[in-house]
C-alpha cells in the first residue's frame, strides 16, 4: 500500500505533471482565495503542507538521503516560509479586498496604523532583539549541523550530480531546454532587467502601501507565476528531484547513477522537413531553418501586435507603444520557458531554431 | 485585529521588551559558551589525556624495572660513604662558609671584570671602524684624531682584559682550595648520581606526566593559545605532494595527534589509537627506511592525514563487525567526499607500488609481490595495459608453427578447458562460463572452439623437424631427474611445499615456471620432442627456455620418456561435428559487425565452409584477444583488448558497472568478484552475443584473488617526486635489472641468489639417493647446481661474462648442467653488473687479480708446498679438483677446479674464503683452517707459522696455477 502511494507520488512529481499541478495550485489558491485563507482547516492545511510532505517523506529511506544533506535542509526550511508568506500575504489582501468593497480605506490606512512610532525604543530595540535571536539561531545550527567542506575540485572527475548553488537551480534548470547562451546569458538578463522594469510597466498606484488581490489580479498572478512556478518550484525541483547525470528521480526513488532515460531529442526541421513532408533536410541552413525562424518571428513580432489587439488592448492604451513592446517581449520571453519545457516532454522538441553553423539555437 | 493598546508614548510594551531581552541575552550568552566549548573540546585532546596516563603507566613500569636493577647494596654503601663525608665537613664548617662568601666576593669582581671587557671591546671594535673609515677618505694625516682615540680604546682593552684574567684565577683558586674540602663528599655524590641517572630521568619524566594545576591551566580555553601541553602533532611532506588537481600541496599527516605510541616500541601491548607500529623496523622508526618525519602515515595508508578526528579521517574498518563497533562507538560514517580513503590492513601493502614500481622484487610486502608475480605469470597485461609490465614478453607459447606440434583434436579439447589437461595452466577458459552455458551457448561454444583451431592450424607455418631416434625411456626419465629440466618443469602433481607462503618472503613457484611436463605424449609428437629440447630456438627463436647442449642419444631418450607421460582423456580426444548453419548464423553476426546486413549475407554466400570457419576463427581470435598471449599469425600488431589496469587503482568507482548484483560499492569488492566470476556482471541483462563480457575465467583460488587485488588497487595515479622514491644509485639500478632478467630466466629455479631459490635442489637430492650413491637427502644437496651467494666477490667479472656465453665444468662430479641460455650482450653485460652490484665489489674494471699478475716465484713455490698432499700441509686437492686429477675423497666432498681459479677467482676473496668460508657460504664443506690469524698460529715453519703470510702463500699459488 504504502509502496503504491510512494511510486503514485513518485509519478506526481513528474516534471511535467509537477509543473503542471504548481501552475494549477497558484492559480486554484487565487481562484479560490476565500476558502484558502478563511476557511481554518483549508487554510492550515495549505500552510503545513510543506511541513507535512517534508515531515511524512522523512520516513522514506531514499527521501532521507537527500533530505538530511546540510546544504538542503535550508531549502525544505525555504519551502515552508514561501508558503506561509504568500498565503500570509493573501489573506491580508482578502481582507482588504472585502473592506474595500464594503466602502472602508483597506487596513494599513486606519487612522491608528498611521501613527508615527519612535526610533528608539520601538523600532532599534525590537531589531535588536531580532538580531540576536537569528544570530543565536546560526550559532546553534552552525554546530549541529555544520556545513561540510567537499574533496578538492578535480576536472577530471565532477561530482554527479553537479549542482549550481541553490539559487541559481531554477536557471541550471532552463538550462536542460535552452541553448545555453539563452539560459545563461540572456533569459537571466532579461530576469534581472524585468525586474527592474516593474514599477515603469506597471504604473497602477493601487495597492501602494497596502495588501490587495482584486485591485491587481493579472500583476500579482504574473509575478507571483514567475516566482513560484518559474523559480521556487524549480529550485525545489532540482535540489530534491533531480539526481546523478541530471536525471530525474521521484521523491521516494533511489538515486541510482545508472539509471537509463531515453533522450532522442529533434530539431523542429527536423520535424518538418523529414517527418511530415517527407524530403530531406536542405543543406542550406536558411532554407532548412526557415520555419523555425518564420515560427519565432511570428511568436516575437507578429503575436504582440495581435495581442495589443485583443487581450492585451488595455495594457496597449494605458503603456503606450514603447512600454508595451518591452513588457509583450518580457512577457513571451517568460512564457516561452514553460511552453518549450511542455515540447521538450512531450514531442521531444529540441530546438525551433538550430543553426550551428552560427552555434545559434532557440 | 483588535485596537492596539498602548503603554505611555510608546508603541510597545517597553517592560515586556526589557524581559525579553533578558532571556535573549541570556540564550545568547549559552550560544556563545557552547561554540566556544565545541570549538575547545576536540577529540584529539581526550586520546591525549588518556595516552598521556598510558605513558605514565610505561613510564612507572620502567622505573620500577629500573629501581630493580640497581645494585641497593652499592647504593646504600654510596650514601653512607656521603653521609660521612658530610659528617666529617660539619666540623669545619666555619671554614667552608667563610671560603663560599670569598669565593662569592670574587665571582663578582669576576663578573664586573667581564662586563668591563665586553665594555671596551666594543668601543675598541668601534674606534677601529671609525678609523678605517676616516683614514680612507681623508688619509693617514687626516685620520690623527681617530687614531689617538683607537689607541686609547685599544690600551683600555687591554686593562681591562688583564684584570680580567686576574680575578678569574683568584676565583679558580680559592674554588680549588672548596673542592679540596668537599671532594669525599661530592665524588661520592655524584657517583649516586651516575647510578640513578636513568631513575631520576623516569622520575622527572613522571613528575612532568602529572595532571596537575600547571597541566589545567596551560591547556585552558583561551590560555591553550599560547603553549599547550596538548597540541596537534604534525609532520609537513614537502617531498610527498598532496594532489589537488589543479595544484599541490605538501602532504600534512596529524596522525600522531592521536596515534601517539605508534612511534615507539613501548607501547605494543596497548590497543589503538595508542599501540606501536608494528614494524618500527621498517616504517616510522627514526633508523628506519621510513622515518614517520620524512614519509609520514598517509602516503601508505591513505586517509585524510590533516584531519583531526576519527570520522573525518577517512578511516576503513577491516570488516563489518569492525564497521559496526566504530559506527556505535566513535560514531564512524562512510565519506565518499575523499579519493583516496584508508587502505584496510589487508590492502595496505598495495600502496608500495607507488615508489617500488621498478622493483621486480618486494620481499617485505609477500601479499603484494605474491599478486605482481600472478599478474605477470596469468599474463594479465595481455588482454589489459599496466605500466609495470609494458615491455614484458608474451606468456604464452608461439602457436605460429602450432601445426608442426601437436594436433587440432589436441588443441580443440584444450581450448575447451585447458585446466582438465593441465590442473595448474595459467591458460584460462574462455567457452562455456556464465553467460555462454545455456542452451543455446553449449551449440555455439563448439562451433567457436572448432573456428579458433581452424585458423590456427590453417595459418601456422610448417617447422622442420629431426626425426626421433629410438630412445630409452628409463635412461630418459634418469636424464629429466639429473640433468636439470626440472629446476623450471614439474612432472605429475603439482608440489605442495612450493606453493605460497605469506610469511616466506617470496612465492615461490620456480617449477612452475615451465609448463608441468605431465600428460606432454598426448599433447605432441616425438619428433617435435626431439627438436625441441636439443634447440628449444629453432621452434622459437623467442623462447626462454635455454639449450641444455644435450647430445643426440640423450635427446632421443628424454623425447622417449616425455612421450610416455601420457593424458588418457586426450589421447583419444576429438572434435565433434558441428553444424555448419550454426557456423554461418554465427559468422553472419560477426559480418553484420563490419557490414550492412545485406552485404554481409552476400559475402556469406561467397564463402565456402573453410572459408567461414577461417573467417570466424580470425574473428573469435581478435574477440577474445588471443594474440595477448600467443604469437599467432595475422595478429602481429593486435592491440589489447581489455581496459586498462595502469590507474585502476583511482579509478572511480562511478565508472564500474557493478551491473545487478548485489555487491558493496567499493573498488575491491567489484574487482574480486570480477576475478571469481568474470562474466557475471552480465547476470540477469539482456545481452546480444556482441554485447556480453568476454572476460575469461582463471579459476584462482580465494588467496590468489586477495594478492592480485592488492596489487592491482596498488595501480594508482598517484605520482611520486624522486626525492620520495629509493635513490636510483647505479648500484640499485643493476640489482634491479638483473633480478629482472634471473626472474625472466628462472635462475632461482637452481640457484640460491640473494638467499632465494634452489628449487632444484631436492629433486636433485631425491635423484642421488635413488641411485644409491647417498643414502639420505640430506646428504644428496651437494649435488645440487651451486649457491650464488657472493658470486659477485668471488668470481671475475670476465670469467663470468665468457661462462654465460659458453659455460665450462667447474664441478666435474655434478649432473646437473649449466645451461646455455643465448643471452644476448644486454643481458650479458646486466647480469655480470648484477653480481657485481649484489657484493659490492668493483665492478667492471679492478686490478690485480688479473691472470697475467706475476706473483713471486717463492710465494708461489712456498704456497704449493702448503697446499700440497702431505701430512702436515693442508691438503687442497684431497676434496678439490685439479684439472682432470680427481679428489680421493668421496663425490659427496668434492670442490671445484682449483686450476680455473686465476682466471675465475678474485684473490681477495681467495683470501676472505680461507680465513672464514662459513661466513660468505654457510653450509659449505669447506673447513676453517685458520681461525686467527695471530702470527704464530700458523702451519707452516719455513714462513713463521704466520696464518697472513700462509694465506698469501696460498693465495700466491692457487692463483698461478692454471699457468
Amino acid at each position: 500500500m504504502i509502496e503504491l502511494l510512494k511510486t503514485f507520488m513518485n509519478g506526481l512529481f513528474q516534471p511535467s505533471i509537477a509543473l503542471t499541478l504548481t501552475i494549477v495550485a497558484v492559480a486554484a489558491m487565487y481562484r479560490y482565495r476565500r476558502i484558502v485563507t478563511q476557511n481554518k482547516l483549508v487554510a492550515s492545511l495549505v500552510v503545513a503542507s510543506p511541513v507535512l510532505f517534508f515531515a511524512i517523506s522523512a520516513f522514506d529511506e531514499n527521501f532521507w538521503i537527500q533530505f538530511k544533506r546540510p546544504d538542503n535542509i535550508p531549502i525544505a526550511g525555504m519551502m515552508f516560509l514561501v508558503v506561509f508568506f504568500t498565503w500570509f500575504a493573501l489573506k491580508l489582501a482578502v481582507d482588504n479586498d472585502d473592506r474595500i468593497r464594503e466602502g472602508r480605506p483597506p487596513k494599513e490606512a486606519e487612522p491608528e496604523e498611521e501613527e508615527k512610532v519612535f526610533v528608539w525604543p520601538d523600532l532599534v530595540y525590537s531589531e535588536l532583539l531580532c538580531l540576536l535571536l537569528v544570530s543565536i539561531l546560526l550559532v546553534v545550527w552552525s554546530i549541529l549541523i555544520p556545513a561540510p567542506l567537499e574533496e578538492p575540485a578535480n576536472p577530471q572527475l565532477t561530482p554527479n550530480p553537479s549542482k549550481a548553488p541553490w539559487y541559481f537551480l531554477g536557471l541550471q534548470e532552463i538550462l536542460v531546454y535552452f541553448d545555453p547562451w539563452l539560459a545563461g546569458v540572456v533569459i537571466p538578463t532579461f530576469i534581472i532587467i524585468g525586474l527592474m522594469a516593474i514599477p515603469y510597466l506597471d504604473t497602477n498606484p493601487k495597492g501602494n502601501g497596502y495588501y490587495t488581490f482584486e485591485e491587481r489580479k493579472s500583476e500579482v498572478f504574473l509575478f507571483q507565476f514567475g516566482f513560484l512556478v518559474l523559480w521556487v518550484f524549480l529550485v525545489f525541483e532540482g535540489t530534491f528531484l533531480r539526481g546523478p547525470n541530471w536525471n530525474f528521480y521521484g521523491p521516494y526513488e533511489y538515486w541510482d547513477a545508472h539509471k537509463l532515460v531515453p533522450l532522442t531529442n529533434v530539431q523542429l526541421s527536423e520535424f518538418i522537413w523529414a517527418r511530415w513532408l517527407g524530403i530531406g533536410l536542405p543543406s542550406f541552413w536558411l532554407v532548412r531553418e526557415f520555419f523555425g525562424i518564420v515560427l519565432m518571428l511570428g511568436y516575437f513580432v507578429a503575436l504582440p501586435v495581435w495581442l495589443a489587439s485583443s487581450f492585451l488592448r488595455k495594457y496597449f492604451e494605458q503603456m503606450g507603444m514603447f512600454r508595451y513592446v518591452i513588457f509583450s517581449h518580457l512577457l513571451l520571453w517568460m512564457i516561452l520557458i514553460p511552453i518549450k519545457m511542455y515540447l521538450r516532454w512531450t514531442v521531444n522538441l529540441k530546438y525551433f531554431v538550430a543553426i550551428p553553423e552560427f552555434l545559434f539555437n532557440i | 485585529m483588535a485596537k492596539k493598546k498602548r503603554k505611555g508614548v510608546f508603541a510597545r510594551d517597553i517592560d515586556k521588551l526589557n524581559m525579553w531581552f533578558a532571556i535573549i541575552a541570556v540564550a545568547s550568552l549559552v550560544s556563545v559558551l557552547w561554540m566556544i566549548w565545541d570549538d575547545y573540546a576536540r577529540p584529539w585532546k581526550s586520546y591525549q589525556r588518556q595516552f598521556q596516563v598510558v605513558q605514565s603507566e610505561v613510564t612507572q613500569q620502567q622505573l620500577a624495572q629500573e629501581q630493580a636493577g640497581v645494585d641497593q647494596q652499592e647504593l646504600s654503601a654510596l650514601r653512607q660513604q656521603r653521609d660521612d663525608a658530610e659528617q666529617a665537613l660539619a666540623d669545619q664548617a666555619e671554614s667552608i662558609r667563610e671560603l663560599r662568601d670569598e669565593i662569592e666576593a670574587k665571582q663578582t669582581r669576576v663578573d664586573r671584570a667581564d662586563q668591563e671587557t665586553r665594555f671596551a671591546r666594543s668601543i675598541f671594535d668601534t674606534r677601529r671602524w671609525e678609523f678605517e673609515e676616516a683614514r680612507k677618505h681623508h688619509g693617514e694625516d687626516g685620520a690623527s684624531s681617530e687614531q689617538a682615540a683607537l689607541d686609547q680604546a685599544s690600551a683600555d682593552l687591554e686593562q681591562y682584559r688583564g684584570e680580567l684574567e686576574i680575578e678569574t684565577l683568584a676565583r679558580d683558586a680559592a674554588q680549588a682550595s672548596l673542592d679540596e674540602l668537599t671532594d669525599a663528599q661530592s665524588s661520592a655524590v655524584s657517583a649516586i648520581a651516575v647510578m640513578t641517572r636513568e631513575i631520576d630521568r623516569l622520575q622527572d619524566r613522571l613528575d612532568a606526566l602529572r595532571f596537575d594545576w600547571v597541566y589545567y591551566l596551560r591547556n585552558a580555553p583561551f590560555m591553550d593559545g599560547f603553549n599547550p601541553s596538548e597540541r596537534i602533532q604534525q609532520v609537513v611532506l614537502d617531498d610527498i605532494r598532496l594532489d589537488l588537481n589543479f595544484t599541490d600541496a605538501p602532504r600534512v599527516d596529524r596522525c600522531e595527534s592521536c596515534h601517539l605510541g605508534v612511534g615507539s616500541a613501548d607501547y605494543e601491548s596497548y590497543d589503538q589509537p595508542f599501540t606501536s607500529h608494528p614494524r618500527l623496523d621498517l616504517f616510522v622508526g627514526d633508523s628506519s627506511a621510513h622515518p614517520a618525519g620524512d614519509f609520514g602515515c598517509t602516503v601508505c595508508h591513505g586517509g585524510k592525514g590533516h584531519a583531526t578526528s576519527f570520522y573525518t579521517a577517512v578511516h576503513t574498518p577491516d570488516n563489518e563487525s569492525e564497521e559496526e563497533r566504530w559506527e556505535h562507538d566513535l560514531g564512524w560514517g562512510h565519506i565518499e567526499l575523499w579519493e583516496w580513503p584508508m587502505r584496510t590492513s589487508n590492502d595496505v601493502e598495495a600502496s608500495c607500488v607507488k615508489c617500488h614500481m621498478d622493483d621486480p622484487w618486494l620481499p617485505e610486502s609477500p601479499k603484494l609481490e605474491y599478486g605482481l608475480e600472478l599478474v605477470e605469470s596469468l599474463s594479465c597485461y595481455g588482454c589489459h595495459q599496466i605500466d609495470r609490465f609494458d615491455d614484458a614478453r608474451k606468456r604464452g607459447p608461439n602457436l605460429s608453427g602450432v601445426a608442426s606440434k601437436t594436433t587440432p583434436e589436441w588443441t580443440y579439447n584444450w581450448v575447451m578447458d585447458p585446466k582438465s589437461f593441465r590442473p595448474e595452466t595459467p591458460m584460462p577458459r574462455f567457452l562455456n562460463l556464465a553467460n555462454t552455458s545455456d542452451e543455446y551457448w553449449t551449440g555455439r561454444n563448439e562451433v567457436e572452439a572448432e573456428a579458433i583451431v581452424s585458423y590456427l592450424f590453417a595459418s601456422a607455418s610448417e617447422v622442420e623437424l629431426d626425426p626421433a631416434p629410438t630412445g630409452d625411456v628409463a635412461s630418459g626419465e634418469a636424464l629429466v631427474a639429473s640433468v636439470g629440466c626440472l629446476g623450471c618443469h614439474n612432472v605429475g602433481d603439482y608440489v605442495p611445499s612450493e606453493e605460497y607462503d605469506p610469511n616466506t618472503a617470496r612465492f615461490s613457484g620456480y617449477r612452475q615456471h615451465g609448463p608441468n611436463l605431465d600428460g606432454i605424449g598426448s599433447k605432441v609428437s616425438a619428433d617435435w620432442l626431439y627438436t625441441w629440447v636439443r634447440d628449444p630456438k629453432h621452434y622459437w627463436d623467442e623462447t626462454v627456455m635455454p639449450d641444455l647442449r644435450l647430445t643426440q642419444s640423450e635427446a632421443g631418450d628424454i623425447a622417449a620418456y616425455l612421450m610416455s607421460l601420457t593424458h588418457d582423456a586426450f589421447e583419444s580426444a576429438t572434435i565433434p561435428a558441428v553444424d555448419a548453419a550454426e557456423r554461418d548464423e554465427i559468422a553472419l553476426e560477426y559480418l553484420q559487425q563490419q557490414m550492412p546486413s545485406q552485404m554481409a549475407a552476400d559475402r556469406l554466400a561467397e564463402m565456402d565452409d573453410d572459408a567461414t570457419r577461417m573467417y570466424l576463427g580470425e574473428r573469435l581470435i581478435s574477440r577474445y584477444g588471443c594474440a595477448g598471449c600467443h604469437a599467432i599469425p595475422g595478429f602481429e600488431n593486435a592491440g589489447r583488448i581489455g581496459t586498462s589496469l595502469s590507474e585502476w587503482g583511482s579509478k572511480s568507482v562511478n565508472r564500474l558497472d557493478f551491473g545487478l548484483l548485489d555487491l558493496p560499492h567499493d573498488r575491491r569488492a567489484f574487482f574480486e568478484q570480477k576475478m571469481r566470476a568474470p562474466r557475471s556482471y552480465d547476470d540477469g541483462r539482456v545481452r546480444n552475443p556482441q554485447e556480453i563480457l568476454r572476460m575469461p575465467n582463471f579459476d584462482l583460488t580465494e588467496e590468489e584473488i586477495d594478492a592480485i587485488a592488492v596489487a592491482v588497487l596498488g595501480f594508482t595515479d598517484e605520482e611520486m617526486l624522486p626525492a620520495a622514491k629509493p635513490e636510483e644509485t647505479p648500484r640499485r639500478l643493476a640489482i634491479l635489472e638483473g633480478q629482472a632478467i634471473a626472474d625472466q630466466y628462472n635462475c632461482r629455479g637452481c640457484h640460491v641468489l640473494q638467499d632465494q631459490g634452489g628449487a632444484i635442489h631436492p629433486v636433485v637430492a631425491a635423484a642421488k639417493v635413488a641411485d644409491g650413491s647417498v643414502t639420505n637427502e640430506a646428504a644428496g644437496m651437494v649435488f645440487g647446481p651451486p649457491s650464488l651467494t657472493s658470486q659477485g666477490a668471488r668470481v671475475q667479472p670476465e670469467w663470468l661474462y665468457r661462462f654465460f656465453t659458453e659455460p665450462t665444468t667447474v664441478r666435474p662430479w655434478l649432473d646437473v648442467r649449466m645451461p646455455t641460455f643465448d643471452f644476448d650482450d644486454h643481458e650479458l653485460n646486466a647480469l655480470t653488473a648484477y653480481f657485481a652490484a649484489v657484493d659490492d665489489v668493483p665492478y667492471p674494471f679492478e686490478s690485480v687479480y688479473t691472470a697475467a699478475h706475476e706473483y713471486p716465484s717463492d710465494l708461489v713455490r712456498e704456497g704449493g708446498e702448503l697446499a700440497a698432499d702431505q701430512r702436515g700441509s693442508l691438503q687442497c686437492f684431497s676434496c678439490h679438483f685439479r684439472g682432470n686429477q680427481q679428489p680421493r675423497v668421496p663425490p659427496t666432498q668434492w670442490a671445484p677446479d682449483l686450476a680455473l681459479a686465476a682466471e675465475r677467482l678474485r684473490p681477495d676473496w681467495i683470501d676472505g674464503w680461507i680465513k672464514d668460508p662459513q661466513a660468505l657460504q654457510p653450509g659449505t664443506n669447506m673447513p676453517q683452517f685458520y681461525t686467527t690469524i695471530e702470527p704464530g698460529m700458523g702451519f707452516w715453519g719455513p714462513l713463521n707459522r704466520d696464518p697472513q703470510a700462509e694465506i698469501d702463500a696460498l693465495v700466491a699459488y692457487i692463483m698461478s696455477l692454471g699457468n
